[in-house]
């Protein structure tokens, strides 16, 4: 997940919600206008004010026209435009003789309707980038008001309200597009850095594998290499050599189905190599339970075992080793248990590095779980519980 | 309800919006002052009028102070007290017209409020300004029905009620609107999103110290073992130390953090910062890129210090500043990300260094990766 919206999107959703929002002010404003004049032609009783309030429903229904998908084609916008003004007109028309002679075209009754077509100005904007369709739909709403307003003899009055409305969101959209560049010019090195991460994880999770892999396979071949006496190295040795440096070739230390082959994929072979090396393994419980893991599971379970196995042999002092699979319809569990010299965990050198990695983080890997049970002179049993999935 | 709000979701949007929370409190404070003075022969007790301005420009001050990035996000508790001090300045500035007020186009409270509330649809969520404007509505439409005698209009008592209310009102239902549907568009694309492509770590890539030496030295040997028939004294020497060099090699990257990897001093002894979850890592990673490519920074000397315990721990980024360069300004967007990330960030810029510290709960952010 990254931490910050992208830039490229920042626009496009902003402009959105600047297109919602203008759509419900320019909806409260013509309400109030025709709650206001509803009251009041009812409390005057009088009938021909009436169809001021149908001009502020056209308004109200230019404003919807304009919120449509549709709204992006010129036809729409023209018809919502033309629509305004018409309404816009008829409605100054109906409305100024009934005002106070001291009334003019900055009637609050007049601004209203005129504030609305302002912001809906606003949401035309957003198909038509910048802030002509604004200042257009301004000048919709105040010329012809200003016109009837003269023609009625009321003449004319700046108005203030809808100036400032089209001036404000005007500069709203100016300034937006400035202060995006600015605020956001962060967000690239944001972005990179949360991409960084991801990466840098996959490397760590690589390299993770790739020691336990190492360890299985390169440190053992070093480790026989060192202690053959001088001569000829038998031909089993040399291959396996061979196949631990084919690892290398395949180009992909940790790849699983790389490890089968060089390793031996499965619990069975495990066993099968440990018993040509000379260690009497004993093997109990339910074994056909292996075949239901998954995989990357059952690789991974093979060889942690394959490692426990060999720090038998190498470390026990014993040449016996017993192997119990336990299956539960969750999990299968797996117990490789020596009657050996033992040891204490806790005092293990660090660079001792067969339980920590080959079988702990092997098995944590796989969203397994790893116990060792030991002490000196009483053995060593590791369990390795692993899901089925 | 839904608790998002445009600045939890995008932080850098914050610092967009901050621009419009000084612009609107500005807006609002000319307003106030000229139809004021404008409006000075209504006024029957100036004091109250003086009040009243007093109480728009610490609404207006609160607004920008709790708008900063270094204090995001925005918290419920400001939008109350903005609200309130908004609401008081109303009020005071009726109190102060009480009885000589004639026109209630030219109050100054409904307008100086609606300005504020335009913008803040970037700081909290829509219903909570849908709430606030109703009940800021319902005061200013109040306020206006009490005083209808005193208005020279012959209209009905309720026109005066809902004229004052329509500019709050408008604004509060466009901020609800841009609120909700900036939260809406910001969940669908966190929704959707499946994470931005991986990018080689300009700061940790390169390769573990064993695989050098596996490349270099332990291959080698190996193939041509491996080709000869015969292994010499001299060879099972050499397989003994690369072994153990090996050995040590594999300790040593096991033991290596990432935070290790991309600051060389960095001091977590106790590993604290595997228990960083992806954002935190980021934002750390990001803050880091940032010291680096920073003039006002000595990076070279950059220190990172990770303590803690099960319940809480800290990551404080220590680094020299260079004399002639303030680095807060370009320093807002990373606190502003950094605090919708982590549980709480803090940040000094003495004279001569900068600390950030940032503080988590490792019991829930456990990494599982590393």
């Amino acid at each position: 997940m990254s931490l910050v919206f992208p830039n490229a999107l920042a626009a496009t959703t902003t402009n959105l919600g600047l297109a919602k929002g203008s759509f419900w002010f320019g909806l409260v404003c013509l309400g109030s206008a025709f709650t206001c004049l509803l009251l009041i032609l009812v409390d005057r009783g009088q009938g021909r004010g009436w169809p001021a309030l149908a001009a502020l429903v056209v308004i109200a229904g230019a404003g919807v026209l304009v919120r449509l998908p549709l709204a992006r084609r010129p036809v729409a916008v023209a018809v919502a435009a033309a629509a305004s003004v018409a309404a816009i007109c008829f409605y100054a028309a109906v409305l100024l003789p009934n005002l106070r002679g001291m009334d003019s075209s900055d009637s609050v009754f007049l601004s209203l309707p005129k504030i609305a077509i302002v912001v809906f100005g606003v949401i035309v904007a957003r198909s038509y980038p910048g802030v002509t369709p604004v200042v257009v739909a301004w000048l919709l709403g105040e010329v012809p008001v200003a016109a009837a307003s003269v023609i009625t003899g009321h003449g004319f009055a700046f108005d203030v309200p809808a100036f400032s409305c089209m001036a404000a969101m005007v500069l709203i959209i100016a300034l937006l597009r400035f202060s995006r560049e600015r605020t956001r010019a962060s967000e690239p090195v944001i972005s990179r850095a949360t991409s960084e991460d991801r990466a840098a994880t996959e490397v760590a999770r690589a390299e993770q594998l790739s020691s336990v892999m190492v360890h299985d396979t390169i440190l053992n071949e070093l480790a026989v290499v060192g202690a053959v006496a001088p001569g000829s190295l038998s031909e089993r040795a040399r291959d396996q050599i061979r196949r631990s440096l084919a690892v290398r070739r395949a180009g992909s230390i940790r790849a699983s189905d790389v490890a089968t082959a060089v390793l031996g994929g499965d619990v069975a072979a495990a066993v099968d190599d440990a018993r040509a090396d000379g260690l009497r393994v004993t093997v109990a419980g339910d074994v056909t339970a292996l075949d239901t893991l998954h995989p990357e599971a059952s690789t991974a379970l093979a060889l942690a075992v394959r490692q426990c196995l060999a720090n038998v042999a190498a470390h026990s002092g014993t040449d016996s080793a017993e192997l119990t699979v336990i299956a539960t319809d969750s999990d299968v569990c797996i117990l490789v248990a020596d009657s050996g010299v033992g040891f204490v965990e806790a005092e293990m050198r660090v660079d001792r590095l067969g339980i920590r990695h080959s079988v702990r983080g092997r098995i944590a890997g796989i969203g397994g779980s790893v116990q060792v049970w030991t002490a000196p002179g009483a053995g060593t049993a590791v369990s390795m519980l692993v899901p089925r999935r | 309800m839904r608790s998002d709000t445009p600045q939890r979701l995008d932080p850098l949007g914050g610092l967009t919006a901050r621009l419009f929370a000084f612009g609107a409190v500005f807006v609002a404070l000319v307003v106030a002052v000229t139809l004021s003075l404008s409006t000075i022969d209504q006024l029957s007790n100036p004091y109250l009028e003086i009040a009243a301005l007093v109480a728009i420009a610490a609404a207006g001050g609160w607004y920008v102070r709790a708008a900063s990035p270094f204090r995001a996000p925005f918290p419920r508790s400001s939008y109350l007290i903005v609200n309130v001090l908004g609401l008081a300045a109303i009020a005071l500035d009726s109190a102060a017209q009480w009885g000589t007020n004639e026109i209630v186009r030219d109050d100054w409270g409904p307008i100086a409020f609606a300005v504020l509330t335009l913008t803040f649809g970037s700081w909290r969520p829509g219903w909570e300004i849908a709430v606030g404007t109703a009940v800021a509505a319902v005061f200013v439409g109040t306020l206006a029905f009490v005083q209808a005698d005193t208005f020279a209009a012959d209209v009905p008592a309720l026109v005066f009620a809902i004229l004052p209310a329509t500019p709050i009102l408008a604004t509060g239902a466009a901020a609800s609107a841009f609120s909700r549907s900036l939260v809406g568009s910001l969940v669908a694309w966190r929704a959707g999103v499946v994470g931005p492509a991986t990018s080689a770590p300009s700061d940790g890539g390169a390769p573990a110290s064993h695989l050098v030496h596996l490349e270099n030295h332990v291959y080698p040997f190996l193939e041509r073992v491996a080709e000869n028939a015969e292994v010499s004294a001299d060879d099972g020497d050499r397989a003994r130390v690369l072994a153990r060099e090996l050995r040590t090699l594999l300790v040593l990257d096991g033991e290596r953090s990432w935070l290790s990897r991309i600051v060389r001093t960095t001091d977590d002894p106790q590993r604290i910062a595997e228990h960083l979850s992806e954002a935190q890592r980021g934002v750390v990673r990001s803050l880091v890129t940032h010291v680096r490519n920073n003039a006002a920074f000595e990076h070279e000397r950059m220190r990172l210090t990770l303590r803690g315990d099960e319940w809480e721990a800290s990551c404080t980024i220590e680094v020299p500043c260079v004399a002639a360069h303030n680095p807060r300004v370009q320093l807002a967007p990373y606190v502003a990300v950094a605090r919708s990330v982590f549980g709480t960030v803090s940040w000094r810029i003495a004279r001569d260094a900068m600390t950030i510290t940032l503080v988590f709960d490792p019991s829930t952010t456990g990494s599982t990766t590393r």
